[in-house]
C-alpha cells in the first residue's frame, strides 16, 4: 500500500486485481453461507416445527413461521418422555463414560507416541483393527461374555448386563466404541510435542509419570476436551450399544427412539385418522430431537473454543 | 564417547519400558473385548447357536452360512455391490468437498470462529439416535407425500433443483458423468454430514506446512496458483491417503449403510446370528482387501516431506 502511493495509484475501482479479489471473496462468502445454512437447516426446520400446530404442517403457505403458534408442544413432550429424570441419568452416565475414556485413551495415546517399546508397531495395528471392526459385530459376543462374566474364574460369576459395569470396564481399557479413534488422535497430538520438553523435565529430575501428569496432561488440555466431547456425545446419542448392554438405563435417546414406536403403534391401531396422528408424531419427534440436542449444543458452545483449538494443533500424519 | 552412547541407549531402553504401562489398559482391553469377541464371532459364523440359561451352546456346521449368503440369498450380493458402489461414488466427493472446505476455513476472515463451530457441528451431531430419527422422518415424509415432505426433509427436496441445472448441460456432457454429479449434488447434505472429521484432518495438515516454503517460492516469483498445485497439493498427499482410508472405513461401519442395516436386522434374532456374522466376515474381507489395495497404490505416489 505504501509503495503504490509513490507510483501514482489508479483509483481502486479501475484496478482489475481489486475486482478479482472482490469476486473471489464474494464466491467464498456465498459458499460458506450456503454450507452453514445446509448444516443448520435441519435444526431450523425442527425448531419451527416444534412451534407448530398440526394444521400448519399441512398448510402449504407455512414454511418456517407457523401460523398457529403452539408452545404446549414442549410441555407435552417433556411429559411423554419423562424428560428431566432421563436427562439427569443420561448426563451422569455419559459424563462418567466420557471422563474414563478421556483419561484411558490419552494415556494409551501417550504411550504410543513417546515410547519405542518392543511390539509397539503390532499393538498400534491392533488399534487400527479396533477402528475397522464395527461395534455391531462384537456386540453379541460381548453381550454373551458379560452375561456370564467371571474374569476367567477370578470373580464370583454374575451377570453384568443391565448395569453400568460393562461401560466402565470397556472405557477403562480404552476399547469402547470409537476409542481407537481417540487413541489415534491423542497419539498424533503428543507426537507434535517436541522431545526436548521431556528431556528438560528428565534433567530437572521428574520421573516418567511425573512428566506425564504435570507437563503432558497440562499441555494436552484442548485435545482432552475434544475427546471428552466426542465420547460424551457418542454415549449421549447411542441407543444400539446401550440398549443391549445397559437396557435398564432410561436415557433421553432411548425414550426418543421409543417415542416413534409408541406413536406408530397407536397409528396402526387407528387406521382412519392416520394423517393427523402422523403429523402430531412428527411434531413431537422434531420437538424431542431438539430437546435431545439442546444440552449438547449448550456444551458445544462452551467447549467450542478448545475444540477448534485442538483442531489447529492436531497435525495428523498417516 | 562410545561408552556414553551405550549408557544413553540403556537409559532409553529403561525409559521405553514405561510405554507398556501406558499402553497396558489397551492391551488388556484388546485381548478380552476385541480379539476374543472377533474370534467368537468367527466361530459363531460357522456354527448354530442356542441360548441356554447360563450361556450358550454351539453346533459346528462349517461354511453353511457363508454359502447361504453368497449363493442362496438373493439380496446379499446385490447389497454388497451396492454399498461398495455407494462408498466409492461418495469418496471423491467427500474428499474434494472437505479439502475445499479446509482451504476456506484455514484463512483468517471475520466470523471464522463461528463458521468453524458450525462446520464441525456434524462431527458432534451426526451419530446415534439423531441419525436414526432423521432417517425415519424421511420415510415418514415419503409416506405422507405432502407438504410435510418439504418440511421434514427440506434440504433434500429443494436440492432436486440440481437436476434442472444439470439437464441444461446434458447435450455436452456424457450422461454417466452427469448422473454421478447429479446424485452427488442431491446427496450434498449427506456428504457434508459425513465429512466433518475429514475437514478437521485436512486443516490439521494444512497447518503443518511450514510458511517458510511459501516464502521461498514467493521470492522465486511463483503465483498463488502454482503454489497451490506445486506445494500445497503434494504436501497434502498423506492426508488424502488418511482421509480416503477413514472415509471408506466410516461408510463401512456406518449404520446408514444398507448392508450394515441388514446385518443388524439379522442380529436382532439370535437364531440368525451365525448368518449375520457370516455376512459381516464376507464384507469385512472385501473391505480389508480394498483398503489394502488403496494404501498400496496411493502410498507409492504420495509424497512424504521428511
Amino acid at each position: 500500500m505504501i509503495n503504490t502511493k509513490s507510483k501514482r495509484p489508479k483509483p481502486k475501482i479501475l484496478n482489475p486485481r481489486h475486482w478479482v479479489k472482490f469476486i473471489v471473496g464474494l464466491l467464498k462468502t456465498v459458499f460458506i453461507l450456503g454450507i452453514c445454512f445446509t448444516i443448520l437447516s435441519p435444526l431450523i426446520q425442527k425448531f419451527s416445527m416444534s412451534l407448530m400446530d398440526q394444521r400448519d404442517l399441512f398448510d402449504r403457505m407455512v414454511k418456517f413461521i407457523p401460523n398457529n403458534f403452539r408452545l404446549s408442544n414442549y410441555p407435552e413432550l417433556i411429559g411423554y418422555i419423562d424428560y428431566w429424570p432421563a436427562l439427569g441419568n443420561t448426563v451422569l452416565v455419559s459424563s462418567i463414560v466420557g471422563l474414563l475414556q478421556t483419561f484411558s485413551t490419552v494415556a494409551v495415546g501417550y504411550g504410543f507416541a513417546k515410547f519405542r517399546f518392543k511390539g509397539s508397531g503390532i499393538l498400534f495395528t491392533c488399534v487400527i483393527i479396533t477402528m475397522i471392526v464395527p461395534p455391531l459385530i462384537i456386540i453379541t459376543p460381548l453381550y454373551l461374555n458379560f452375561r456370564s462374566f467371571d474374569l476367567f474364574g477370578l470373580l464370583p460369576s454374575g451377570s453384568f448386563i443391565g448395569n453400568i459395569v460393562p461401560f466402565i470396564v470397556l472405557s477403562l481399557t480404552a476399547v469402547a466404541p470409537r476409542c481407537a479413534l481417540y487413541i489415534f488422535l491423542t497419539r498424533q497430538f503428543f507426537r507434535g510435542i517436541p522431545k526436548e520438553i521431556e528431556e528438560a523435565a528428565a534433567i530437572d529430575g521428574a520421573g516418567v509419570f511425573r512428566t506425564y501428569w504435570s507437563i503432558m496432561l497440562q499441555s494436552a488440555r484442548s485435545i482432552m476436551v475434544t475427546i471428552f466431547l466426542f465420547a460424551f456425545v457418542w454415549q449421549y446419542n447411542d441407543i444400539t450399544f446401550t440398549g443391549m448392554m445397559y437396557s435398564g438405563l432410561n436415557s433421553v435417546s432411548k425414550k426418543l427412539y421409543l417415542l416413534g414406536y409408541t406413536f406408530s403403534a397407536a397409528i396402526s391401531m387407528d387406521a382412519s385418522g392416520t394423517a393427523g396422528n402422523l403429523g402430531y408424531m412428527s411434531i413431537m419427534q422434531a420437538t424431542g430431537t431438539l430437546m435431545h440436542m439442546l444440552p449438547l449444543i449448550v456444551i458445544y458452545i462452551f467447549l467450542q473454543k478448545q475444540f477448534t483449538q485442538s483442531v489447529e494443533r492436531t497435525g495428523l500424519v498417516g | 564417547m562410545k561408552k556414553k552412547n551405550k549408557r544413553r541407549q540403556r537409559l532409553n531402553v529403561n525409559r521405553n519400558r514405561y510405554g507398556y504401562v501406558f499402553v497396558a489398559p489397551f492391551i488388556i482391553g484388546f485381548a478380552l473385548f476385541i480379539l476374543l469377541p472377533i474370534i467368537q464371532s468367527l466361530v459363531f459364523s460357522m456354527s448354530d447357536i442356542t441360548l441356554t440359561m447360563d450361556g450358550y451352546t454351539l453346533d459346528f456346521v462349517g461354511l453353511n452360512s457363508y454359502s447361504r449368503a453368497l449363493l442362496v440369498d438373493a439380496d446379499i450380493r446385490r447389497l454388497i455391490v451396492n454399498s461398495l458402489a455407494q462408498t466409492f461414488t461418495e469418496l471423491p466427493v467427500i474428499l474434494a468437498f472437505s479439502f475445499f472446505a479446509a482451504l476456506l476455513l484455514k484463512d483468517k476472515f471475520r466470523g471464522r470462529n463461528m463458521v468453524r463451530a458450525i462446520f464441525f457441528l456434524p462431527v458432534i451431531m451426526a451419530s446415534g439416535v439423531i441419525t436414526i430419527i432423521d432417517n425415519s422422518n424421511a420415510t415418514l415424509a415419503t409416506m405422507m407425500n405432502r407438504n410435510t415432505a418439504d418440511l421434514v426433509n427440506g434440504v433434500r427436496t429443494s436440492l432436486s433443483a440440481s437436476k434442472l441445472i444439470l439437464s441444461l448441460f446434458s447435450s455436452s456432457v456424457p450422461p454417466a458423468i452427469l448422473q454421478l454429479l447429479g446424485s452427488a449434488i442431491d446427496r450434498l447434505y449427506d456428504v457434508i454430514m459425513a465429512s466433518g472429521l475429514q475437514i478437521i484432518i485436512f486443516i490439521g495438515g494444512l497447518n503443518m506446512i511450514s510458511p517458510s516454503i511459501f516464502e521461498a517460492s514467493n521470492i522465486e516469483g511463483a503465483t498463488a496458483w502454482e503454489n497451490f498445485w506445486k506445494i500445497t497439493f503434494p504436501m497434502m498427499g498423506p492426508y488424502f491417503l488418511l482421509n480416503t482410508v477413514y472415509t471408506v472405513i466410516d461408510s463401512f461401519v456406518n449404520i446408514k449403510n444398507p448392508l450394515i442395516m441388514t446385518i443388524q436386522n439379522y442380529l436382532i434374532s439370535f437364531s440368525e446370528f451365525s448368518f449375520a456374522s457370516a455376512i459381516f466376515w464376507i464384507y469385512f474381507a472385501i473391505i480389508v482387501t480394498v483398503v489394502g489395495i488403496i494404501i498400496k497404490v496411493m502410498s507409492k505416489r504420495v509424497f512424504y516431506y521428511d
